[in-house]
C-alpha cells in the first residue's frame, strides 16, 4: 500500500520561516487556503498578481506563492485596476481585502472600480470587525454586536451593515458577485468554487467580479473557535445571505 | 480497514477544534496535551475508522493537517 | 533640426513624457493642471498607453503606485489641493522604492492663481516616514518638458518618486518648446516589477511591500536594516544629484536665490542692477531637494548677503539659512511685494530691483 496525498497545505502554501499570526479559529487561513488552491486549479500561478490591503489578512501577501504586493490600506482596487491596465489581459490581477479595506477607507476605490467594469476580482473578508487594531466597529457589523467602538452592541445610531455583494452586484461594470463562508465542509467546496468563477470571469474578460468570504473572528468576538463558527452560522448568515448575486457572461 | 491516514503538524496547530468537529467518524479528539504556545492539540485517536475524506484539512485553517489516502502500488513502483 | 512647438507648460508636460516612453497617466481634474490631464486622454489612448481618470487624487497617486509596480514608467499631476490629498500615497511609493513622476503645478493657497506655497511640504517629504522626494523646478515650457524626462531618469535611477514643481504660470504660458532626444546614460534592470512569475528570469515571484523591513526579506530581515539602505540612497542622491545655475556669481556681493519663474524675474532684476554697477549674482536652486547649500555656504563665507525671492511667505528662505549657517545676512522678497496685494498681482523687477537698491546703499 501507498499513501497518497489528499487535502492539507496546498501546493502554493509557502512554508515561510515566521509564526504565522492567525489566532485559533481565524478563517483567514482557510480563506488562504482556498484562494492558493482555486490559483493552482485554474493553472494562473505564473500570471497571477495578488494585491494586498493592510489588515490581518496582509499575511496572504507572503503566504501565497505567486507575484504580490502589500499596499495602503483601501487602495487595493485602484492600485490593481492600473496594474492590470497595464499588465494586460493575460495577468490575472486579484485584490485580496477586508471589510473596512473594501468598504470603509476602501469604498471609493471598490465601487468606482466596479463601475469602470476594471477586469479585476476582489476576495474581500467580512468578519463583521476590524481584526488587527483590536475589533472596532467595521462597515459589516451586524445591530447590536459588541465592539470595542460600540461598547453598548451597534445600535442605529452608528447605522446599519452593509451588504456588499449584493449592492455591487447592483452596478452595470460588474461581472460576477458572490457571497461564500466555510461553516462547513460543503460551504467551503461552494465558496471555492464562488472564486474560481469570479477569476474566470476576469481570465474571460468579462469584467468586475467580486466575492465576499464571511469568516470568524473569535479573538475579537470574544468567542471560542466553536461558538464563533455558530455564531457565523446562526446570526451573520442570515444577515448576509450566501450565493451568488450577479452572474453574466457579457455586459451590453 | 482504514483508508487513510492523517498528519498533524503540531507547530501549526492552533488548537481551535474545527477537526475535531467535522470529522464525521470521529477519528479526531481535542487531548489535553498543549503546544508550545499553550494551545491544546488534537489527537488522531480512531485512525481504522478514517475514510480520508479530506474534510478535517478543508476546515483546518492553520495547514496544520495533512491527508493520505492509501492506494495499492502501482505495478511500477511495485517493482 | 528638432521639432519646436509653440505649446503650454502643461502640454509641454505631456510632451516630455511621451518622449520618456511613459506608459500610464492617472489623474483628476483640477485647476490649473487640466491642460495635462486632458492632453493625455487626448493622445495616450491612442497610441496603446494606458489613461484613467481616477476618482480623487488619492485615486490617482494609488493608480501611479499600481503602474509603478508593474516597472513601466508612469506619472500623474496635480495642483495643491491635491497635492495634500496624495501624501498617504507619496510616503507608500517612497517606502516601497517605487520611481514615479508628479507634476505638481502650484496655485496660490486655494486660489486658482500662481503662487509657490508648497516649497517646504515638496521638499521636506509631506507625508508620514521620514522620506524624502527628488524635487526638480523649471522656469520655462522647455524647462517642463526637460524636466519630465530628467524626473524619470532619476526616479528609475533611485527607485524614488521625483516631483516636478511648476507653477500655474508656467503651465499656463505658451511658449517654444524643441522637442529633443537628452540621453541620461543606462539604468538598471528593473528586476522587481510585479507582473507574475512568468516575466521573471528565475521564475520565482517578486514582493513589494510599503512596510519594508516589517515582513522580513532577505535583504531587509528588519526595520533598521531598511532605514540604512534608504539613509545611504538619501546621501548619495545629496551627493550626487544637486543641480542649480548662477549667474555672475564670481564678484556679487548681493546674491539673489530663487526658483521657477521667479528666477526669471530675479535674472531681470539682476540684469538692471548690473547696467547700474550694483555687483550683484543670482543661484538658481534647480533641485529643490537636494538643496544647493554648498553654493550658497561658500559665497556665505565670502562674505556675499542673500535676497531670497520667493512667491510666497518665506519658505525656501529656511533652506538658504540652514545652508548660510550664521555667516551671512539673508533678505526676502516674498508674496506681500507683488505689484498688486491681490491674487492676480506678480513679483516684477522692478519691486526686486528696488529692494537690491536699498540693500546695497
Amino acid at each position: 500500500m501507498e499513501k497518497k496525498w489528499i487535502a492539507g497545505t496546498p501546493r502554493l502554501w509557502r512554508d515561510i520561516p515566521v509564526i504565522i499570526p492567525f489566532c485559533p479559529g481565524c478563517q483567514h487561513g482557510t480563506a488562504v487556503k482556498a484562494l492558493c488552491e482555486v490559483i493552482d486549479e485554474l493553472g494562473m500561478e505564473k500570471n497571477s498578481v495578488l494585491v494586498v490591503g493592510i489588515g490581518c489578512y496582509t499575511m496572504a501577501s507572503i503566504l501565497v506563492d505567486v507575484d504580490s504586493a502589500m499596499i495602503a490600506h483601501g487602495r487595493a482596487c485602484d492600485i490593481a485596476s492600473a496594474m492590470k491596465r497595464i499588465v494586460g489581459k493575460d495577468t490575472m490581477v486579484i485584490t485580496w481585502q477586508g471589510d473596512g479595506d473594501a468598504l470603509a477607507i476602501g469604498c471609493e476605490p471598490t465601487i468606482h472600480a466596479a463601475a469602470r467594469s476594471e477586469k479585476i476580482t476582489t476576495f474581500m473578508i467580512n468578519n463583521g470587525n476590524y481584526g488587527t487594531t483590536g475589533g472596532q466597529l467595521a462597515p459589516t457589523t451586524p445591530l447590536g454586536q459588541v465592539t470595542t467602538t460600540t461598547p453598548f452592541g451597534r445600535n442605529q445610531d452608528q447605522g446599519y451593515p452593509i451588504q456588499a455583494a449584493e449592492f455591487i452586484g447592483s452596478l452595470k461594470g460588474v461581472a460576477y458577485t458572490a457571497r461564500g463562508a466555510f461553516t462547513s465542509p460543503a460551504n467551503y467546496q461552494k465558496t471555492k468554487k464562488y472564486m474560481k468563477k469570479a477569476l474566470e470571469k476576469q481570465r474571460d474578460g468579462v469584467g468586475y467580479s467580486f466575492v465576499e468570504i464571511l469568516s470568524t473572528c473569535p479573538a475579537n468576538w470574544h468567542m471560542s473557535p466553536l461558538d464563533s463558527l455558530k455564531r457565523v452560522e446562526e446570526e451573520v448568515i442570515p444577515l448576509f445571505p450566501l450565493g451568488e448575486f450577479k452572474d453574466v457572461d457579457k455586459i451590453e | 480497514m482504514a483508508k487513510g491516514v492523517i498528519e498533524i503538524k503540531e507547530n501549526r496547530c492552533r488548537g481551535c477544534g474545527f477537526c475535531e468537529m467535522f470529522c464525521k467518524k470521529g477519528c479526531i479528539e481535542m487531548s489535553t496535551r498543549v503546544s508550545n504556545l499553550g494551545l491544546p492539540l488534537p489527537d488522531f485517536i480512531n485512525p481504522d475508522d478514517c475514510s480520508a475524506c479530506g474534510m478535517c484539512a478543508w476546515m483546518c485553517p492553520h495547514t496544520a493537517i495533512e491527508i493520505y489516502e492509501y492506494v495499492e502500488a502501482s505495478p511500477a513502483t511495485a517493482l | 533640426m528638432t521639432d519646436r512647438l509653440l505649446i503650454q507648460g502643461n502640454e509641454a508636460v505631456g510632451w516630455g513624457a511621451l518622449n520618456a516612453d511613459c506608459r500610464g497617466f492617472f489623474g483628476y481634474p483640477i485647476t490649473p493642471q487640466n491642460e495635462i490631464i486632458e492632453w493625455f486622454a487626448r493622445e495616450f489612448p491612442k497610441r496603446g498607453r494606458a489613461f484613467l481618470q481616477s476618482a480623487s487624487e488619492t485615486g490617482s497617486i494609488n493608480m501611479v503606485h499600481g503602474g509603478a509596480l508593474t516597472g513601466v514608467r508612469v506619472m500623474t499631476s496635480t495642483s495643491s489641493p491635491g497635492w495634500a490629498l496624495m501624501q498617504e500615497g507619496m510616503s507608500n511609493l517612497a517606502n516601497a522604492e517605487l520611481p514615479c513622476v508628479i507634476v505638481l503645478v502650484q496655485r496660490g493657497w486655494n486660489t486658482t492663481r500662481h503662487a509657490q506655497t508648497d516649497y517646504t511640504s515638496v521638499t521636506q517629504g509631506g507625508g508620514y516616514g521620514g522620506y524624502k522626494t527628488i524635487v526638480l523646478a523649471p522656469k520655462s515650457a522647455q524647462e517642463l518638458y526637460d524636466f519630465v524626462q530628467l524626473a524619470f531618469y532619476l526616479a528609475d535611477k533611485y527607485r524614488n518618486p521625483v516631483v516636478v514643481l511648476s507653477d500655474a504660470i508656467l503651465g499656463q504660458m505658451m511658449e517654444a518648446v524643441e522637442l529633443r532626444n537628452p540621453d541620461f546614460g543606462p539604468l538598471p534592470d528593473k528586476d522587481w516589477a510585479i507582473t507574475g512569475k512568468a516575466n521573471h528570469k528565475d521564475g520565482n515571484r517578486r514582493f513589494s511591500s510599503i512596510g519594508q523591513g516589517m515582513l522580513p526579506t532577505p535583504k531587509h530581515p528588519n526595520l533598521c536594516a531598511f532605514w540604512g539602505d534608504y539613509k545611504n540612497k538619501i546621501d548619495t542622491i545629496k551627493k550626487k544629484e544637486v543641480r542649480y545655475e548662477t549667474y555672475l556669481l564670481d564678484d556679487a556681493e548681493l546674491v539673489l536665490v530663487a526658483f521657477g519663474y521667479v528666477a526669471r524675474v530675479s535674472l531681470e532684476a539682476l540684469l538692471a542692477a548690473r547696467n547700474k554697477g550694483l555687483k550683484v549674482g543670482l543661484i538658481r536652486p534647480i533641485t529643490l531637494w537636494p538643496f544647493p547649500s554648498e553654493t550658497i555656504r561658500d559665497k556665505a563665507k565670502k562674505g556675499a548677503t542673500f535676497l531670497v525671492v520667493e512667491d510666497n511667505m518665506g519658505q525656501m528662505i529656511e533652506d538658504v539659512g540652514v545652508a548660510v549657517q550664521g555667516q551671512a545676512e539673508i533678505h526676502l522678497v516674498n508674496a506681500l511685494d507683488r505689484h498688486l496685494p491681490i491674487e492676480e498681482g506678480a513679483i516684477y523687477p522692478e519691486k526686486v530691483l528696488e529692494k537690491i537698491e536699498a540693500l546695497i546703499k
